[in-house]
């Protein structure tokens, strides 16, 4: 059987675009999340707060990639090159038919799309737009935008199913490597930042609110004091390569995907499904054929919502009982969508490399109906050799990726 | 002498497309020497179109090759106005 590597990662997050911003974030349990004084002249807002990627300037990238660019692709072109730059990978390598790309994102390019849709809808009409409008916010603009910029001529698998966009870039990914349709894919995913997200999520009263004068505090995964998601945006990608590859090239190998799965609970369009959770969860187990007890930790999808945190952690505690550590950085991020499986993927690798677990950021009292896991109150030093990562999804779309130490 | 019309559509031209100011010249073909194409001209025209007020129909837009042709379209409109 092919087995898939990682040969690089990349990322832009609230937390810092860099592991040692990120490492610094974490030890000092520090969150990316601020009051959004760009959001003053909205009204109706209840939560006021997300998570900002430090980054406007986007001028490295060539003007001729950048004009059909929103900051979704944006982010995502960075994260991208930073990927290929640590994976060794060249030119030719890389625009191969053997190489080829899985991204999404859950909105497109939202920021693009409010803009055009005021102007659209103002005196202006259909007039005066720009020609490359659409192509900033299609949903598919992350993927289509990368493949022209990098020269993708193998398969290009966009992806678009909101908070489990980007791990199904990488479950879509690594199936194309293990079933021999690639040799290399470039994965992951993007979130641009918007109110209309932080609006939507209000009227499903979804979002964290009380929280507004102290952001730190916001984002509580499976607390008691927990009511709801922080909105954040950023990217995350992974050089994904099938392993005699990358062993022939002499590539600096950083883990191994080991198992991966996706389903659907198939019942309703936003309550999750702890049998579904479950079921991809036993899903990816088999395909790493390994035991419940060989994780030595779960990345938790947690985005601190009233119903999701319990469901999951039901779910969780069904497969693992209570002994494996667990913990959502999501306290720290807020949750990026489309942009969430990759970097939570990335940070789930990260703590495996550095045998430090992160601990759940805002936990200060368990809420009693969730499961009995064994979260993870203070950061924790263990060698782990295999770690899951889960994301799910309104629709019902889980997945599950488990990385191996390598 | 450059006019304020060829002066103001090349400061566009070097703004949008991050050129330098002396490679934009009214002898520049749009598409061969400034390396612009369809969708850099639509964007362009809807700038243009924008700063003076006017609609380039399409078949003016067909036979726009260099910056100055832009020039001249533009200048026949304002003395028209």
């Amino acid at each position: 059987m092919r087995r898939v590597v990682i040969t690089g990662i990349g990322f832009c997050s609230p937390i810092g675009n860099t592991l040692q911003e990120v490492k610094s974030n974490f030890e000092q349990m520090k969150s990316g999340i601020r009051y959004m004084h760009e959001w003053d002249d909205v009204n109706g807002l209840d939560s006021r707060i997300a998570g900002v990627v430090d980054k406007d300037d986007f001028s490295e990238i060539p003007r001729n990639y950048r004009r059909t660019m929103d900051r979704v692709s944006m982010m995502a072109a960075l994260s991208l090159q930073e990927a290929i730059t640590q994976s060794g990978l060249n030119k030719e390598q890389i625009s191969n038919l053997r190489t080829g790309l899985s991204f999404g994102s859950a909105m497109g390019g939202l920021e693009t799309l409010f803009s055009y849709a005021e102007n659209v809808a103002g005196n202006d009409g259909f007039g005066r737009q720009n020609a490359t409008a659409f192509l900033k916010f299609m949903s598919h603009t992350v993927a289509a935008n990368l493949a022209v910029m990098f020269g993708i001529i193998g398969r290009n698998i966009p992806t678009s199913s909101a908070c489990t966009a980007s791990s199904q870039a990488i479950g879509a990914g690594y199936e194309s490597i293990k079933y021999g349709m690639s040799d290399i894919m470039l994965v992951g995913g993007s979130e641009g930042l918007h109110y209309v997200e932080a609006g939507i999520f209000d009227s499903m009263a979804a979002t964290a609110i009380g929280k507004n004068d102290t952001p730190q505090e916001a984002s509580r995964p499976f607390d008691k004091d927990r009511n709801g998601l922080v909105v954040s945006e950023g990217a995350g990608a992974l050089v994904l390569e099938e392993y005699e590859h990358a062993k022939r090239r002499g590539a600096i190998i950083l883990g191994e995907i080991a198992g991966y799965a996706t389903g659907c609970d198939g019942n309703h369009i936003t309550l999750p499904s702890e049998r579904g959770m479950e079921d991809v969860m036993r899903n990816a187990l088999c395909d790493a054929n390994i035991d419940p007890t060989m994780i030595g930790y779960i990345n938790a999808h947690a985005t601190a919502t009233p119903k999701g945190d319990i469901y999951e952690s039901i779910a969780t505690n069904r497969v693992f009982g209570n002994k494996t550590p667990i913990s959502s950085i999501k306290g720290y991020t807020g949750h990026m969508f489309g942009g969430g499986g990759a970097f939570e993927t990335i940070m789930s690798l990260f703590m495996m490399q550095n045998s430090l677990l992160v601990a759940n950021k805002n936990l200060d009292n368990l809420d009693e109906q969730c499961a009995d896991l064994d979260y993870l109150r203070s950061h924790r030093e263990s060698n782990v050799e295999y770690v899951m990562n889960n994301n799910f999804a309104f629709g019902g779309i889980n997945t599950s990726i488990i990385l191996k130490k390598f | 002498m450059q006019s304020d019309t060829a002066k103001r559509v090349q400061e566009i031209i070097v703004e949008q497309f991050e050129k330098k100011p002396e490679d934009v010249t009214v002898d520049k073909s749009l598409l061969d020497d400034l390396e612009l194409d369809s969708l850099d001209i639509f964007d362009l025209i809807c700038a243009l179109e924008d700063e003076y007020g006017f609609h380039f129909e399409r078949e003016m837009e067909s036979s726009i090759n260099t910056v100055g042709d832009i020039i001249t379209q533009i200048e026949v409109y304002l003395s028209q106005k």
